[in-house]
């Protein structure tokens, strides 16, 4: 232990020595583990953190599985005969398709985002309201809810803490329902939901086999399997097939665990990342050792000495070990602070869709991560120089170690190292290459309407089946006055709502069939579907290809009209003429629609999908309650905002817009993943890049240093300073080459994981590995000008000077 | 017959100063000298007295401080350093007393060398040249050895090769013998001997007085001035006294 301190202080006295040497090591270090910490912290926040509830390994998340898709929602009939016939689990529970936003008035009127829950839901979690209760089975027998749970931060905003909120009246979408709990906390990883109502499963709309609109999540009793409970569920599944042919025909549930769905999408993104930052390490590792090998052959004469004292070569290893390690928990603690930082801006600046980021941070766990990666890099890097010194000090002792000289093994082994530093960055500069080219193609695909000026919000006419405008006539007549106000406005080209923004966060498919063709039983087609009003085309800039567009004269009386898209013309009438077809939609108020008119494609779920089929039934005669509006300004379409509100308020003072966006934004937010994983990675291969230049520099610097007399000889006999420059860039571009050539090995071997994060860009596509080699070689060699242009002014006189 | 003799290294009034931390160090304070063509000159003095410096500026390693210098007739005390590393590729053979091989390089590749950094010198060319060489110092049986594998006479004598195979108008050789034992050291001076029968111009630098005979003329230098030989036993002797 003694000697372990000595050694370290001896270290660290060695390190102050040489400020130059140190100072390029210890950065090098911090940026390797710097970045390895940062992207760690965010692994262990959004990875390797506990689920927030209790016992997450129990929870499981259920999809309804058919012959065409097995992501669907569950029935609230099929929801009922599961909890009530299932062993497996100790509870089963479902909560509506998504969070909704609803006109809560209190002091002020607001939209605020209500969700639907299942009896026992929260419990089901393992979450315990804070105050009161949570949703019973007598809450769920009603045909609309007449209770609420408040979320954590609705409570905390709009009731103050308040803990008598309990038994409190609020108003929301026109209905009186009484507070019944608090949830301790909102639940940002399953929804954005402020406000909680029951599952009113008296309601109609609840007792239909074929209106899949819940998510069911279950809780596994202790020591049941999930094949236990497949068993148990598709057992229920085929009675219910017998009970009910027509609609659960081929309906299987399918199991995930909880922890996988939420979390799982966002897995290969950061691996991928991970990946990144482990390979920047490997090539800081790199050059430290190269830069130690050195270091250590300047000293060979100090270990020469030691060992002709009788150190063992153990105790040398030992000793150099302890340096190297020393040198890289410097940099450890430096890489802590550079990761603090980038955590910082990878929080505000990484893509809104991977959950729980904004709670990665420097905490103990990734601490004991730094520390134990800084240990393992310099041993690691250590090694080899430990080993090389410790060697040569005992075997020429003090006879031969006078002068410095780069021995063989020194010089192949600090040449590898450049040779795999390239070739790592390559391979890094390779795969940021081909996520930006991605990402540009992907920016530059035309989403099939035009974004720019057009303002988007959301605006709720109320839950369907209670409030002032529960009739869709209502509903329509609202719009009229809010169109018609809102059109007058100064600066308002046009305007127009739909029931689904494209590239938004919700899309809506309605089954339907073609009336004359002939279907199994439970067998739909199947499209996306929207609402809208006459204004929507025009603002979105959506070309009307055939027929006519939605106008005025669509109103409830009049017979029931839709649009269609390209592609649904393409995949249901292929060489037909499409207008004038009908189509029954399920749950349409209308008997049957006919398509008046086909409009182009638009990108509806994200740009790097092929397009769908979609439908675009008139507001007027299907209007649901809850809109996007969008609004195509003169000028900056924000400036609108305050005088959109005014409008609303105008025809009806209880609603409020929300989630107010230009449709500019909506189109960024679609591209957020792409766009950071290509910027993350481009950042860490120039990282590397700089790392690989820096260290092909170092290497041929060192030689350059060790080959002065050399080069003096070669200059007495008339080489000329070109000729010396080419010498040293050809050293230094033959390294390049050859690092070049493994790199575009590993490239076509590494890019393969990418495959699927690549839009229009083929994996081994030769034109980024071209331009990236190119880049790469540009670089390195720039890097080894330095010492080239050095070894050019070497004075021819050395050859002459005997020592 | 020296009278006959055309110039080829015409010096007048050289001087040079070496400037090192604020110290001035007159190495060489006006030195006349001329070598002919087909001359063979040893230049001797203690150490320190210049004589390496001198042979560096004849060499063109390194420009005066002042004095004039004809090569071939052409003035080259001015000439940039693009220039004097061309004319020291053409005119100038060296011999180093270290010898000076590069190890990394075979003993083919090092009388190549010089012959590479010429432009458009065909590679059969270069390959006779080398060859040539190479017989005439007896080493053409060793081409593909590294000179870590051969003795320091015959290092040498690849040296010489290496002058060699440029066609020289001189060539300039700094102790050639004073890394070698006496037995080598005889062998390469016979071998210089044998090169200027033949017609090669020599300076050598020397301060064996032995080998300083070989020579055709002995030029003495003392504290950065050529003497004469009388002259520079007279200083010797002050300096001892
Ligand atoms: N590059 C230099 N910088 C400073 N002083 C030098 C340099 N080269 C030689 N000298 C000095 O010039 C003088 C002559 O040196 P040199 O020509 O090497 O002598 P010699 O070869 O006769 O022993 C000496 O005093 C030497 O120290
Ligand atoms: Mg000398």
């Amino acid at each position: 232990m003694r000697g372990l301190l000595q050694d370290v202080r001896y270290a660290l006295r060695q390190l102050r020595k040489n400020p130059g040497f140190t100072a390029v090591a210890v950065i090098t270090l911090a940026l390797g583990i710097g970045a390895n910490i940062a992207i760690f912290s965010v692994i262990e926040a959004v990875l390797l953190r506990p689920l927030p509830f209790k016992s997450p390994d129990q929870l499981v998340w259920m999809n309804g599985k058919l012959p065409l898709s097995d992501e669907a929602a569950v029935s609230p009939p099929d929801f009922r005969d599961y909890r009530q016939d299932n062993r497996a689990f100790s509870c089963l529970a479902v909560m509506g398709y998504s969070a909704g936003p609803s006109n809560l008035v209190g002091d002020k009127p607001e939209q605020v985002l209500t969700q639907i829950a299942s009896a026992n839901f929260f419990n089901c979690l393992g979450m315990r309201p804070l105050v009161g209760r949570e949703f019973t089975l007598s809450d769920e027998q009603t045909n609309l809810p007449q209770v609420a749970v408040l979320g954590y931060g609705l409570w905390k905003r709009d009731f103050g803490g308040d803990r008598n909120v309990i038994g409190r009246t609020i108003r929301i979408d026109g209905a009186d329902l009484t507070v019944v709990g608090v949830l301790p906390s909102d639940l940002p990883l399953l929804t954005e939901a402020q406000l909680w109502l029951p599952t009113p499963m008296l309601n109609s709309g609840m007792n239909v086999r074929l209106g899949h609109s819940l998510k069911m999540i279950g809780r596994l009793r202790s020591g049941v399997t999930l094949q236990q409970s497949q068993a148990d569920l598709d057992a229920i599944a085929l009675r219910l097939q017998k009970q009910y042919p027509d609609t659960n025909k081929d309906w299987f549930i399918r199991q995930r665990r909880l922890r996988e769905v939420l979390l799982g999408p966002t897995r290969p993104i950061l691996l991928l990342m991970w990946g990144a930052a482990a390979l920047l390490l490997l090539i800081a590792c790199a050059n430290v050792t190269n830069l130690l090998l050195a270091r250590f052959v300047s000293r060979q004469k100090e270990f020469a000495l030691r060992a002709a004292l009788g150190a063992s070569r153990a105790r040398m290893v030992r000793e150099a070990l302890t340096g190297s390690v020393t040198l890289a928990l410097i940099g450890g603690t430096l890489g802590a602070v550079i990761a603090y930082g980038t955590v910082y801006l990878l929080r505000s600046f990484g893509p809104s869709d991977v959950p729980r980021l904004g709670s990665s941070n420097i905490d103990l766990v990734v601490l004991g991560f730094n520390f134990g990666i800084s240990l393992l890099t310099g041993i690691i890097f250590g090694l080899f120089p430990a080993f090389q010194v410790s060697g040569s000090a005992s075997a020429n002792k003090l006879k031969q170690a006078g002068r410095a000289s780069q021995s063989v093994g020194h010089k192949r082994m600090s040449s590898a190292l450049v040779i795999g530093e390239i070739a790592i960055s390559l391979t890094l500069l390779v795969s940021a290459g081909l996520l930006l080219k991605s990402f540009w193609r992907l920016t530059h695909v035309s989403p099939g309407f035009q974004t720019d000026h057009v303002i988007t919000a959301k605006l709720s006419l109320n839950a369907p089946e209670y409030g002032p405008y529960n009739d869709p006539t209502q509903r329509a007549r609202f719009w009229q006055q809010f169109e018609d106000r809102v059109k007058a406005l100064p600066g308002v080209e046009e305007v127009g709502a739909t029931s689904a923004l494209p590239l938004g966060a919700t899309h809506y498919d309605n089954p339907f069939h073609i009336p004359g063709r002939t279907y199994g039983p439970s067998d739909f087609d199947d499209a996306q579907f929207r609402q809208v009003t006459p204004g929507y085309l025009s603002v979105m800039r959506i070309p009307l290809i055939q027929g006519r567009w939605i106008g005025r004269q669509d109103v409830a009386v009049s017979p029931g009209a839709i649009v269609v898209n390209q592609a649904f013309a393409n995949r249901f009438f292929p060489h037909k003429n499409v207008l004038g077809q009908r189509l029954q939609l399920m749950g349409d108020p209308q008997q049957t629609r006919e398509i008046v008119g086909v409009v182009g494609n638009v990108s509806l779920i994200s740009l790097s999908e092929p397009d769908w089929p979609e439908m675009y039934a008139p507001y007027a005669q299907y209007a649901p309650s809850l809109i996007n509006i969008v609004v195509r300004a003169k000028g900056n379409p924000i400036n609108l905002v305050a005088a959109l509100q005014a409008q609303v308020s105008a025809v009806d003072k209880t609603i409020t817009l929300s989630g107010v966006r230009s449709m500019d934004d909506v189109l960024e937010t679609s591209v957020s993943q792409p766009r950071f994983s290509s910027q993350l990675i481009g950042v860490f291969a120039l990282l590397a890049l700089l790392l690989a230049a820096i260290g092909l520099y170092g290497v041929v610097a060192y030689s350059v240093s060790q080959r002065t007399n050399e080069i003096g000889i070669r200059m007495a006999l008339g080489a000329s300073r070109q000729d010396v420059l080419r010498l040293v860039l050809r050293y230094g571009a033959g390294l390049a080459l050859i690092g070049t050539a493994f790199g575009f090995g590993a490239s076509f071997a590494a890019t393969r994981v990418l495959t699927s994060m690549l839009f229009e860009v083929s994996a081994s596509d030769p034109q980024t590995f071209l331009i990236v080699a190119a880049l790469l070689m540009a670089v390195v060699l720039g890097a080894c000008y330095i010492p080239a242009r050095r070894a050019a002014k070497v004075d021819p006189m050395v050859a002459l000077r005997y020592e | 017959m020296a009278e006959t003799r055309q110039p080829l290294i015409q010096i007048e009034e050289l001087t040079k100063v070496f400037y090192t931390d604020e110290i001035e160090t007159h190495a060489l304070s006006g030195v006349h000298l001329t070598i002919s063509k087909g001359e063979y000159v040893a230049m001797s003095g203690p150490s320190g007295c210049g004589k390496s410096t001198l042979l560096s500026i004849i060499g063109l390693l390194d420009t005066p401080t002042a004095g004039k210098y004809l090569l071939n007739n052409k003035p080259v005390e001015n000439l940039d350093f693009g220039d004097r590393s061309r004319l020291r590729n053409q005119e100038i053979g060296f011999i180093f007393q270290s010898f000076n091989l590069i190890g990394d390089l075979t003993v083919y590749e090092n009388v190549e060398l010089p012959l590479t950094y010429r432009q458009k010198m065909p590679s059969a060319d270069r390959k006779k040249r080398v060859m040539e060489s190479l017989e005439r110092v007896g080493m053409a049986h060793r081409v593909r050895h590294y000179p870590s594998q051969l003795s320091g006479g015959q290092q040498q004598r690849v040296a010489v090769a290496r002058a060699l195979g440029g066609h020289p108008s001189i060539l300039l050789a700094d102790e050639p013998t004073g890394n070698l034992d006496s037995r080598n050291g005889e062998a390469v001076m016979e071998l210089l001997q044998n090169l200027h029968r033949e017609g090669a111009t020599i300076c050598m630098v020397t301060h064996d007085p032995r080998f300083a005979k070989h020579a055709e003329r002995e030029v003495h230098l003392f504290d950065g001035k050529v003497v004469a030989e009388e002259e520079l036993q007279k200083l010797m002797a002050d300096v001892h006294a």
